[in-house]
């Protein structure tokens, strides 16, 4: 590859970086408020062996 | 949190052998086929009950009433297992390569539970160390399913979801899963957790059906329990769909109840957790997609008119209708909706009672099931087993609509498919609407209309009744009047054998992770082979003539008022019918459309 076109991936690499970094940080964005909404539509969740605990379900 | 008492588990034990002795439709069937004794496991518990811890007295509950492997008839826990779901914060599926074993796949996990290797489409290997086929194997042998197929879709979900008001708790409190990310083979611990879901997120709740809905229910509410579950988890987006399509309809909640708002209808269902539509693209042309999730409604006449509205929004040259996953729910509303695919009249499923004093008592009491009292009451002298059969409702409520969709029609199904769903997959088959395409080698054969003990309750009050009130919101559902199919397969069952598709389609992995696309391909080729017509009729500015478009039809007869008023030949295109003088006031004008001397199409007009 000549040093020319090196040179121009270089450039081309490193306009593209930000947008890169970007959508990442778009997805993880996208991902925390999909999580978030989750939890708020399922309210509180608990572990199951507290759960069985508490109800008397077995003797521990 | 209270534990039952000595004198509450008595009673719970009394009332679940009058329901499966005295009303229990199956269990004639249910000994035969799968040689249980629920009788004697209830007499026995019931003389030991009051030294079993309390998780012990459930169990044994639940075991008597799931090997009967009937998902209508079920022992429903307690407060607070009632309202609790567990669940792994992630879905398993299967599909399959070349080979019969499945594959198992990650299919769904709750946002925010992913990791790097950990997501939609890993390869799981094994489950606590054992394989896992042989987990799924273990775990569908603790189901109720009617059939093997029915027993393992069930057996798999129950894997990573249990609805606790009629599922055992895992014993585990946490499952270590190995799975293959890429080329590595990997491990990762998740905890079981338990969290009461709100009913915010769309279905009415299926453990206490209304009274519109009571006498016609024909559900799998464990099935309705786990979909509303697993759409809360991992589906945030249709339930902000869904609750904001209600605020639009739903003039309570703020809405106009009209079209206008920022949802658009032509591509967003008004019941959005019932349905969801698109238009496909496949290799064999473009077509129509419904899935129905769900026949759990209160109002069968809206859930058949918004499918009418679904059916004008896609294309007419043929649909595919998807039914997998659906438990079922009212029993009107899915056959109802068979008329809208066919031009042959509906003739409904017929449903029985099982012959005891009890069944002749509910029967003389209350005017609704008059029907079937004669032949009860005659059975102690014919030692017939059965009652008579007859349909839920006067046959003219299942064709009050006629025919809306002329385009080939498949239904695609799958052995989760139950009661409503199994009645409506029958029905489709006996009226030769067209082929069943199946991902599975039969439906999950559920045949009959189930009744909660407080029906039960409310249909015979008083003190001599033989149902008393539960304890601490503890009750029993129960299978009571079965039902038989109808035309060629007349009188045969659907409980416990199903419908078996036309076609088998196994999943494939890309079916799992980019919807469902082989599935819907294979579909569209069964379409693309099926001869489709169309069929439409409407007024001119001359009220003597009506103006008829067809297409692949060859002869019209004419019906006006339901009697025959003539008969034409026609060809491709549009023909003007002149009408016959009509009576004053409003007529009803039905068209019947004849290929070759088959009954095609037909369509309806008010003049």
């Amino acid at each position: 590859m000549s040093g020319l076109k090196v040179n121009a991936k270089l450039k081309k690499n490193a306009k593209a970086a930000p947008k890169k970094i970007g959508r990442k940080l778009q997805k993880r964005a996208n991902i925390s408020k999909r999580a978030a909404a989750v939890d708020a539509n399922i309210g509180t969740s608990e572990p199951l062996g507290d759960f069985l605990k508490a109800t008397g379900w077995y003797r521990e | 949190m209270s534990v039952l008492s000595a004198q509450e588990r008595q009673l719970l034990v009394d009332q679940a052998l009058a329901l499966i002795e005295k009303v229990y439709v199956h269990l004639p069937l249910k000994r035969a086929m799968h040689a249980v004794d629920p009788l004697q496991r209830l007499k026995l518990l019931k003389h030991r009950s009051a030294s079993l811890p309390d998780g012990a007295f459930h169990a044994e509950m639940t075991s008597i009433f799931t090997r009967l492997r009937d998902l209508h008839t079920n022992y429903i826990l307690p407060h607070p297992y009632r309202t609790r779901v567990a669940y792994l914060p992630f879905r398993m599926e299967e599909f399959f390569e070349n080979e019969e074993k499945p594959i198992y796949v990650i299919s769904e996990v709750k946002p925010g539970m992913e990791d790097t290797s950990f997501k939609k489409g890993v390869l799981v290997t094994h489950w606590n160390g054992t394989p896992i086929d042989r987990a799924v194997e273990l775990n569908a042998d603790r189901e109720a399913g009617s059939n093997v197929n029915a027993r393992h879709a069930r057996g798999l979900a129950a894997m990573t979801l249990r609805p606790l008001a009629m599922s055992l708790p895992p014993d585990e409190k946490w499952v270590v899963v190995t799975y293959l990310a890429g080329r590595r083979t990997k491990e990762r611990r998740f905890d079981w957790s338990v969290f009461a879901p709100p009913s915010s997120g769309g279905g009415h709740d299926p453990l206490a059906p209304g009274d519109d809905l009571a006498l016609a229910l024909g559900l799998d509410a464990k099935a309705e329990l786990e979909r509303q579950a697993r759409k809360l988890l991992f589906a945030p987006e249709a339930v902000a769909i869904f609750r904001h399509v209600n605020k639009q309809v739903d003039p309570i909640l703020g809405g106009s109840g009209a079209e206008e708002g920022d949802v658009d209808f032509t591509k967003i269902s008004k019941l959005p957790d019932e349905f969801s539509f698109r238009t496909v693209s496949t290799p064999s042309g473009k077509f129509g997609y419904i899935r129905i999730h769900t026949f759990y409604v209160p109002d069968d006449t809206a859930f058949v008119e918004e499918f009418v509205r679904i059916l004008g929004l896609l294309p007419q040259n043929g649909l595919i209708l998807d039914v997998r996953g659906n438990g079922g729910g009212n029993i009107l509303a899915g056959e109802r909706l068979l008329q809208v695919l066919t031009p042959q009249p509906i003739v409904p499923e017929k449903f029985h009672f099982i012959n005891s004093p009890l069944t002749l008592l509910i029967c003389q009491k209350n005017p609704a099931f008059a029907a079937w009292k004669e032949s009860i009451a005659r059975s102690i002298e014919t030692g017939e087993e059965f009652s008579n059969g007859f349909p839920l409702q006067p046959i003219h409520r299942y064709n009050d609509l006629g025919q809306k969709y002329h385009g080939p029609v498949v239904l695609v199904i799958d052995a989760r498919c139950y009661s409503t769903t199994d009645i409506f997959c029958a029905g489709f088959q006996d009226h030769g609407i067209g082929p069943i395409l199946g991902t599975s080698g039969a439906t999950g054969a559920g045949g009959a209309n189930v009744w909660a003990h407080e029906l039960l309750l409310s249909l015979l009050p008083g003190e001599d009744s033989p149902f008393q009130p539960l304890p601490q919101q503890a009750s029993f559902r129960v299978a009571v009047r079965r039902c038989t199919r109808v035309g060629k397969r007349a009188g045969d069952l659907v409980e416990d054998l199903g419908v078996v598709p036309d076609a088998i389609h196994r999943m494939t992995k890309r079916d799992i992770l980019k919807e469902n696309v082989d599935l819907i391909a294979h579909a569209g080729q069964m379409l693309a082979d099926m001869q489709g017509q169309s069929l439409t009729a409407q007024t001119t500015k001359d009220p003597s003539v009506i103006q008829v478009s067809t297409q692949n039809i060859n002869r019209l007869d004419l019906y006006i008022n339901s009697r025959p008023r003539g008969s034409t030949d026609v060809k491709d295109g549009t023909t003007a019918i002149n009408l016959p003088a009509l009576q004053p006031g409003k007529n009803t004008l039905e068209l019947r459309g004849f290929r070759h001397d088959q009954w095609v199409a037909s369509t309806r007009l008010q003049v």
